[in-house]
């Protein structure tokens, strides 16, 4: 089991930690050991973020007993009382003391040359990568490994290729090193040697889960994901958003004028959370609601990491994903299917009886959400 | 007549046994490598002359909207000092140009509220011949219709000629000239733009008879050639998306592949047109010595998405394309001639014909384990 990127009610805003709303966490230089320096008069300008009852510790984070405060890498967080809206990070290098919490998946890990850890959204963690950034598998037996470790005559194999560690590495932290059949090594993480896979073909590919039940994608830390969602394959586009039946899970998206290119483009649409969050729930209406359901959020939800709880005007809750509520479409019959996808709203004012004042987008589409 | 490629009984099989109108015993696939208006330009279209460029364009955008000379005469200058994108972020030209709709008193975005603009006007085209379909029956009858210049079809609907007519980067005498911006759009399109597969079926291609069209759009975008055509003979996986897959139903007559059918829907791409979506379609198409074939596609089609082709790069339309986006959205409401608004009765859909290149291609049914294998730049298309 792997430890968890975030706790319960802690978020990830793109570049920084957040709250449950979404507002930036921050870290003061003069809080050491997992104490607070922060008095009453502090605490009117910096909030310490305190865990719900019940909340558990996770991962990098840990909650002071006395104050229920969280803790990050033995550092107390803080929101900024200045801070107006998500993404504002007002208070950073406040007193030359205050930092904003940036989100950096190699925090608190110890990589040799050559691995390093990121975000791999299509397997929603924080896992290994090599040197060109491709996606690292993990060996987690030590039974009928010959073919993949080049033992005792075995033909080698083919499409699972060594994270070769050079012959003068040393051993760092978790990373040990593995001699291999043909007299090479190897790194290996927590004693399991590492793999990247041969049919990967590009950084965050990780075409080489499932295929061979000896390795797994080696993993550092998993982020939040609601128990109703699944990464699956869809035809044509790879991993997306699915909900646990395997049906694609959609996000509503403004157009954007990129003026050479379109959400078409080769590395798909993430979109921009910030649209995502303006928009919130009212990118489907009541008609709209006809073709598109919520994707449902149990009553007492709470957002975690990259995942936002919305409120609809029923009051039932919708799950968001990087700011876009997500929806499945009813057009789609069987699982994979990407009906849903690229339908396009057009937003012109025909008449002259009233103006719209929309610089953001002329019109709004639905796309399939990548993860 | 059709020199035709057989392809493997498997695709046939999965593709098109389906088809019972027809006991297909062969499929000749092919992508669309070329696509724009069907333009057939001559010297007689515009006795009003063109429709101005740029310069002259704002020049009148501006008078209408009330602008003194000297304001005119900043906005030039500084619109070429600043070229391109630039200019529409230019305090001084951009409002000039980019918020010169009105309403209540405050400024607008024009191309989002064009009824809001006057309207500058549109010279549309007039003449005998245009390339297309006799769409709406009337035939020879239909005094504003055209006469396709190669069937020799009469009462051919093709307001889409009549819109372009007389635009400069759209004029163009099909097969030897190409419309200029057209063929720009389809070019920087089709590097990400899924392919879009016809597929012919039929007993015998070598021989006149009945024949299915299908129409699918693929999964990754087309491979061009070291000339930069697109690569003849190359494999692509169908979208088993339902809605990607159309129909047509029609003959080979004297060689020429001829089909039509109620509804033809394509997902484009926003930059360059977000969706075709055809009503009473028709396709024609001949095949030519080097395995290429020419033809047409046409039919009625909602003018929205024709103005979204434009309006949406908003000034950089107006700029580079030379063309008065308030005056084009009047014109294409104007010129409509299909499906008359039930409250309004005003038309929302346009005839349309669009010529077509198709190369020959291999389209398979979808493959996960395939696709789970290919290289990089097969999976370079993510519609």
């Amino acid at each position: 089991m792997n430890a968890p990127v975030t706790p319960l009610g802690i978020t990830v805003q793109e570049k920084y930690y957040g709250d449950q709303k979404g507002m930036t966490l921050y870290v003061s230089d003069k809080d050491v050991d997992g104490k607070s320096n922060c008095d009453a008069s502090c605490q009117a300008s910096w909030k310490p973020v305190l865990a719900d009852k019940g909340d558990k510790t996770a991962g990098q984070w840990s909650i002071v007993k006395s104050t229920a405060q969280w803790v990050f890498e033995e550092k107390p967080v803080y929101t900024f009382a200045q801070d107006e809206k998500i993404g504002d990070i007002k208070g950073n290098g406040a007193d030359g003391a205050w930092h904003a919490l940036a989100y950096s998946p190699e925090k608190g890990i110890q990589t040799p040359y050559g691995v390093s850890v990121v975000d791999v959204p299509n397997a929603s963690a924080q896992a290994l990568v090599d040197l060109r950034r491709f996606s690292v598998y993990a060996l987690q037996t030590r039974k009928s490994v010959d073919d993949l470790m080049c033992k005792r005559g075995a033909k080698c194999s083919s499409v699972w290729k060594p994270v070769v560690a050079g012959q003068l590495a040393n051993p760092l932290g978790d990373f040990t090193i593995a001699k291999r059949g043909d007299g090479t090594l190897q790194w290996a993480y927590k004693g399991q040697p590492l793999f990247t896979y041969f049919h990967d073909a590009a950084s965050g590919d990780v075409r080489g889960v499932d295929v061979d039940p000896r390795l797994h994608l080696a993993i550092v830390r998993t982020h939040f994901m609601p128990p109703s969602v699944v990464i699956r394959d869809a035809p044509g586009v790879g991993p997306i958003l699915a909900t646990a039946k395997g049906m694609s899970l959609y996000l509503r998206e403004g157009y954007r004028d990129t003026k050479v290119g379109t959400h078409y483009t080769r590395a798909g649409s993430r979109g921009a959370p910030a649209f995502g969050r303006m928009l919130g729930t009212a990118g489907c209406d009541s008609d709209c609601l006809r073709e598109r359901h919520p994707l449902a959020a149990p009553s007492d939800a709470r957002s975690t990491g990259q995942w936002s709880v919305y409120t609809r005007d029923d009051g039932t809750k919708q799950w968001a994903y990087r700011g876009y509520a997500l929806y499945t479409y009813v057009g789609d019959k069987s699982p994979g299917q990407l009906s849903g996808s690229n339908q396009f709203q057009y937003r012109y004012n025909h008449t002259k009886v009233t103006a719209v004042d929309m610089r953001l987008t002329q019109a709004l589409y639905w796309h399939h959400m990548y993860p | 007549m059709i020199k035709s490629k057989i392809l493997g009984l498997a695709v046939c099989a999965s593709l098109f046994c389906g088809a019972q109108a027809v006991q297909a015993r062969e499929t000749k696939s092919f992508i669309i490598s070329e696509f724009y208006p069907a333009m057939y330009s001559e010297a007689d279209n515009c006795p009003e002359g063109l429709n101005p460029l740029a310069n002259e364009q704002f020049r009148k955008a501006l008078e209408l909207a009330g602008r003194s000379e000297e304001e005119i005469k900043l906005f030039l200058t500084d619109l070429y000092k600043n070229p391109g994108a630039g200019a529409a972020t230019s305090a001084v030209v951009g409002p000039m140009i980019s918020e010169r709709a009105r309403f209540e008193g405050k400024a607008y975005n024009p191309y989002i509220n064009p009824q809001l603009v006057p309207d500058p006007g549109w010279k549309a085209a007039v003449g005998r011949y245009s390339y297309g379909f006799n769409l709406d029956g009337r035939g020879g009858d239909d005094k504003a219709s055209f006469e396709d210049p190669e069937s020799h079809e009469r009462g051919v609907n093709n307001q889409l000629f009549r819109l372009w007519g007389c635009t400069q980067n759209h004029i163009a005498k099909l097969p030897g000239e190409i419309p200029n911006y057209p063929s720009e759009a389809w070019e920087v399109v089709i590097e990400t733009m899924p392919v879009w597969l016809v597929s012919v079926t039929g007993q015998d291609l070598s021989k006149d008879g009945d024949v299915v069209i299908s129409v699918d759009r693929g999964l990754k975008h087309g491979m061009r050639d070291a000339h930069g055509h697109m690569r003849p003979d190359m494999t692509y996986m169908i979208d088993p998306d339902p809605k990607a897959h159309n129909e047509l139903r029609g003959k080979i007559v004297d060689g020429e592949v001829r089909a039509e059918g109620d509804a033809l829907f394509i997902r484009g791409d926003p930059f360059f047109q977000p969706e075709f979506n055809f009503s009473k379609p028709k396709i024609r198409f001949k095949l030519g010595h080097d395995g290429k074939g020419h033809g047409l596609i046409g039919g009625y089609m909602p003018w929205l998405p024709l103005y979204w082709q434009h309006a949406s790069h908003q000034f950089i339309t107006e700029q580079l394309r030379g063309l008065d986006v308030v005056g084009f959205y009047n014109a294409l409401r104007r010129l409509a001639d299909y499906d008359p608004d039930p409250v309004t009765g005003e038309n929302r859909q346009m005839s349309t014909a669009w010529w077509i290149e198709v190369v020959p291609a291999f389209a398979i049914p979808y493959d996960p384990e395939l696709e789970r294998k290919a290289s990089k730049d097969q999976l370079a298309s993510t519609p």
